[in-house]
């Protein structure tokens, strides 16, 4: 990993010298897809981004067969890829807007939608990564992209962890029901105990039906950047030299997207700005 | 021209620039949601008719409190901002703030008019930064207040390879919180595209029940912060927005967009500093 040097180093890469080729991404996300309402969040529990419409263009419902998206899918941030073997790095991060919460940044590795939610026998995922494939950080995350049904059930997926060893098993969680069934959902599959990471998902397992098929997908992801939004209006930022952990690296041809934990169930909207540099 | 190094830097914060000094007066503002500030005073802009291409010398773009146009900078890049902001509401209405270019607007559009308009459309041709229109936001302006009645509207586009026929999802207009002066309602592109070269024509789904008056704005951010506390604050590019020293374009009709907590929006005293390379 190429480091930035020095003070004067980061001046020089911030304002266009030394390659250091930095990017001004503005940000906007409403809480709506494909023009309609968006299905309204519920206070604490994490709502996927990914699909909101806005600037850049909201995402489409991912492949049925599990694909790697990367900067130039449709939905992605869509920051350019560094040049000339250099390593990307983001500096500034600003966030504000309709509610208090906290957003995270992500690099969407792989996804998959068309999973049923009243099939118990396992569904099949699949795939192979192309960014992180050493897994070490990556997570599984169950994403909801049409409704499924009212019975509340549990999930949990068999996965091949960082070390590359097959046939482990997440911790069951609750899937189905009320505030666990609506479009946008997303839900943290938490790791067998001593794993730090994910190379593939294999399958995923609903313990029962929840009473509807609907359409949820599987997405693995690497987070980058945690910001708390704690002020209507003025949200929160990141600065790299002020914030207290410098800048954050960022993968060539990342799939930068965002999910979203909020302080109430109000429609969320979004502006944002980021900045990037190369070294 | 990129600043070779620190003390280069410094140079430039210290004495090697030229010190841009403006105010805008608090305005009535839709809490939370994206507002221009563009007809705030001293210097407010006026509603705009046909579609044209404002600059720098443009009434409403930001100037000196004692009315002296914004320099003509070739490749003038801001190196720091003080401003002193005062709020007359509690801490909620900080804002966060978006300084952007003007590329185009026009205005002269109907929140009663159902349906395709194209009064003073297409969207003058932008002159300014990268003329394709990549990275170019659009929004719909609101100039005099639209009715009470809540719909939807889109807008047919041309994207910046020149695809023309191109369909912004649609967004929400009238009603509280898309509906008054000063508000600005972004419009989301179209899958797969990054940009907004010109807008044809804008289309309601219903009316709003008052005809109001607003326009199509193609605008490009060029710096976003955040402000967390009332008063002095200094922003150090560098320190406080992670190396984001944006190059002003040459003649940019700059104007202030605020994300404010609550209304009315905040009272600025800002001193910009721009070094030419």
């Amino acid at each position: 990993m190429a480091a930035i040097a020095n003070l004067s180093d980061f001046i020089n890469r911030s304002t266009g010298g030394n390659s250091g080729t930095p990017q001004d991404i503005s940000v906007f996300k409403a809480a709506r897809i494909g023009g309609a309402a968006a299905q309204l969040p519920t206070a604490g529990r994490v709502q996927s981004l990914w699909r909101f419409d806005g600037m850049p263009c909201g995402g489409a419902v991912p492949p049925t067969v599990a694909t790697a998206p990367d900067n130039t899918t449709a939905g992605a941030i869509g920051q350019a890829s560094p040049g000339g073997g250099r390593q990307q790095w983001l500096t500034y991060v600003s966030c504000g807007g309709l509610n208090a919460g906290g957003i995270m940044i992500y690099d969407r590795l792989l996804h998959i939608s068309g999973l049923n939610g009243t099939v118990v026998l396992p569904q099949t995922v699949g795939g192979t990564l192309t960014r992180n494939t050493g897994g070490i950080g990556n997570q599984i995350w169950i994403e909801i992209y049409s409704l499924i049904g009212t019975t509340g059930t549990t999930v949990t997926a068999s996965y091949t962890n960082q070390a590359g060893t097959p046939g482990r098993t997440t911790a069951a969680i609750a899937f189905g029901g009320t505030a666990l069934r609506e479009p946008t959902r997303l839900f943290c599959l938490p790791l067998q105990a001593g794993d730090t990471g994910v190379q593939s998902v294999e399958d995923v397992t609903l313990a029962g039906t929840t009473g509807t098929a609907g359409d949820f997908g599987v997405t693995i992801m690497k987070p980058v950047l945690w910001l708390p939004v704690t002020f209507l209006g003025a949200g929160g930022d990141f600065s790299a030299l002020s914030k207290g952990r410098g800048p954050v690296e960022i993968e060539s041809g990342a799939c930068l997207s965002m999910f979203w934990i909020p302080a109430s169930a109000a429609a969320p909207e979004f502006y944002m700005n980021l900045h990037l540099i190369e070294a | 021209m990129a600043i070779a190094d620190f003390a280069s830097y410094k140079d430039k914060r210290d004495q090697n620039n030229t010190r841009i000094l403006f105010s805008k007066i608090q305005i009535t503002v839709t809490g939370s949601r994206l507002n221009s500030y563009w007809t705030a005073l001293p210097f407010g802009g006026v509603a705009p008719t046909t579609a044209v291409v404002p600059d720098r010398t443009t009434q409403g773009a930001l100037h000196s409190t004692s009315g002296l146009q914004m320099p003509s900078f070739t490749n003038g890049r801001i190196v720091g901002i003080r401003t002193e902001i005062t709020t007359t509401t509690a801490a909620t209405s900080q804002p966060t703030i978006m300084l952007c270019d003007r590329l185009s607007h026009q205005g002269g559009l109907s929140g009663t008019t159902v349906g395709a308009q194209t009064t003073n459309l297409p969207t003058a041709a932008i002159t300014r930064g990268d003329t394709t229109g990549a990275d170019v936001w659009a929004a719909l302006e609101v100039y005099t207040a639209l009715g009470a009645t809540g719909t939807t509207v889109s807008c047919s586009y041309t994207r910046p390879d020149g695809t023309s026929g191109r369909t912004t999802p649609d967004v929400a207009i009238g009603a509280t919180g898309f509906n008054s002066i000063g508000r600005l309602i972004v419009l989301p592109n179209q899958l797969d595209d990054k940009g907004f070269r010109s807008v044809e024509s804008v289309s309601l789904a219903g009316t709003t029940g008052t005809a109001g008056n607003f326009g199509v704005t193609l605008f490009r951010p060029l710096l976003t912060w955040t402000i967390t506390t009332s008063g002095p604050c200094e922003w150090d590019p560098i320190i406080d927005n992670g190396g984001i020293c944006p190059v002003i374009p040459t003649d940019a009709c700059l104007f202030w967009c605020i994300i404010a907590g609550g209304t009315p929006g905040p009272t600025f005293f800002t001193e910009m500093l721009v070094a030419e390379d």
